[in-house]
């Protein structure tokens, strides 16, 4: 029997670390997002429709404050907001489950990527990342359109003078409206996102690459 | 000088029904850097499961894996994914490319992880793309190339980041003569720059250059072929 004589000690494997950065994960998580874009494209358009959607609703709710001094009572915004909720519930449920199986079915993916030498936290970071990334694509497109929309239902409605006017009578309530949207729909968005791929992408991460091969091997 | 060495591996795998299945028993053989050793034998013989041993994808039921001299089956995940990424090219039979990414970026993905400026990627990828004649292919996604441009690939991507070891499963069963000259030629000349090659086929074309060639039947590996010298009771090539 052979005598096997340590060349080095066991701790090589502790001092020499993968020397990659965060910033070489999301250079790949974008690669993959780039590559997969035609993919991406319900889960984006699912993401717009309900940033359009908030966007629309809290937009002429506002318009209906400032302009027709609409006085909102308890009941109509109870049903507002119920309707928006039962609305947000039904878009985010689809959302979840596309990009969990979309996740699911890259499970032999994340399988390459760790026989490719990427750890578990790696892959984890990857994929988080990339669908991430994927969620504020998607918020951003659905502000900046359901912006548009608002902007040019109100050139419709008021003309060219009377909407320049209204935003420089309202300043303020205008760019608070823009500010507090921005900052409420891309956490919410962004945790839908990591609910949705948080299950899938922590058992591919955490399965035996040889498991997830299995069948191709 | 590094070496893998399989002390007496046994991989026994559990069958749904509760039975147990011995794939592997009483496994031992050494590779040296610059040895080129094959093993031969019929399908289900358990050829795949010992490639996959010593990558450190699945842990052997009995026996040590030593990567010099450093016990691999005691390794963490997190330690494998090194060893994994520096020191070991794994080429599957059927490629396992990335099947949303182009030629280019499949290669390119463990020179990231490893690491890699951006600059010495792409010099590495003209090479390396170069030498196995797939640079006009590198903007390619797997679903365009062929079987023998997949092949060499995965190639690309086991080599780019100068493994010590390159562990391959049948690398010319789906490439034309043409490609397999190209590719016995690269293989030859990273050995001589010091790559350890452990190969699973079947292919005469490789067993003539084969330091060693080995047999595994019923569980057990019979060396045919030692071109090596036995010095000072340690087997060198």
């Amino acid at each position: 029997m052979l005598e096997i004589k340590a060349e080095t000690s066991h701790s090589t494997f502790m001092i020499e670390k993968n020397k990659h950065s965060l910033l070489t994960l999301i250079s790949i998580a974008f690669s993959n997002i780039k590559s997969r874009i035609s993919r991406y494209l319900i889960i984006i358009l699912g993401i717009s429709l309900i940033t359009i959607l908030v966007l629309i609703i809290r937009g002429y709710s506002l318009i209906l404050i400032i302009v027709e001094n609409f006085q909102i009572n308890e009941s109509i915004l109870i049903y507002n907001s119920f309707v928006t909720i039962i609305c947000l519930g039904l878009v985010s449920i689809s959302v979840i489950s596309t990009f969990f199986l979309a996740i699911t079915e890259r499970m032999e993916e994340i399988g390459l990527y760790r026989t490719s030498g990427a750890r578990s936290l790696d892959v984890f970071l990857i994929f988080e990342i990339e669908t991430l990334g994927i969620g504020l694509i998607g918020v951003i497109l659905g502000y900046i359109t359901g912006l548009l929309l608002l902007l040019v239902d109100l050139l419709r409605r008021w003309g060219v003078d009377t909407t320049v006017s209204f935003f420089e009578r309202h300043q303020i309530e205008v760019s608070n409206f823009l500010v507090t949207n921005l900052l409420l729909l891309i956490p919410f968005i962004l945790i839908i996102v990591f609910i949705a791929s948080i299950i899938p992408i922590i058992i591919a991460s955490r399965m035996k690459v040889i498991n997830i091969l299995e069948v191709r091997i | 000088m590094n070496r893998l060495d399989v002390m007496d591996v046994e991989k026994v795998f559990h069958e749904p029904d509760r039975s147990k299945l011995q794939i592997l028993s009483q496994i031992t053989l050494s590779i040296y850097e610059k040895e080129l050793i094959i093993v031969k034998g019929p399908s289900g013989s358990g050829k795949t499961t010992l490639l996959n041993i010593l990558a450190g994808l699945i842990r052997p039921t009995t026996g040590s894996v030593y990567f010099n001299g450093i016990d691999i089956s005691q390794l963490n995940l997190k330690q494998l994914a090194t060893y994994r990424l520096n020191h070991i090219g794994y080429l599957f039979q059927h490629w396992n490319l990335f099947p949303f990414l182009d030629a280019r970026e499949n290669i390119e993905i463990p020179a990231r992880l490893q690491g890699l400026t951006h600059s010495s990627r792409i010099k590495k990828i003209e090479e390396l793309s170069t030498s196995l004649g797939i640079y006009n292919r590198l903007n390619n996604r797997p679903d365009e190339m062929s079987g023998g441009q997949k092949q060499r690939v995965a190639l690309a991507r086991a080599l780019i980041n100068d493994p010590s070891f390159l562990l391959a499963d049948e690398p010319t069963s789906n490439v034309d003569a043409q490609t397999r000259t190209n590719i016995v030629d690269i293989l030859q000349e990273r050995r001589e720059n010091g790559l350890g090659l452990l190969i699973a086929t079947h292919d005469p074309f490789f067993e003539e250059l084969a330091d060693k060639v080995y047999i595994l039947e019923n569980s057990t590996l019979k060396i045919i072929k030692n071109d090596t010298i036995n010095i000072t009771g340690e087997i060198r090539s």
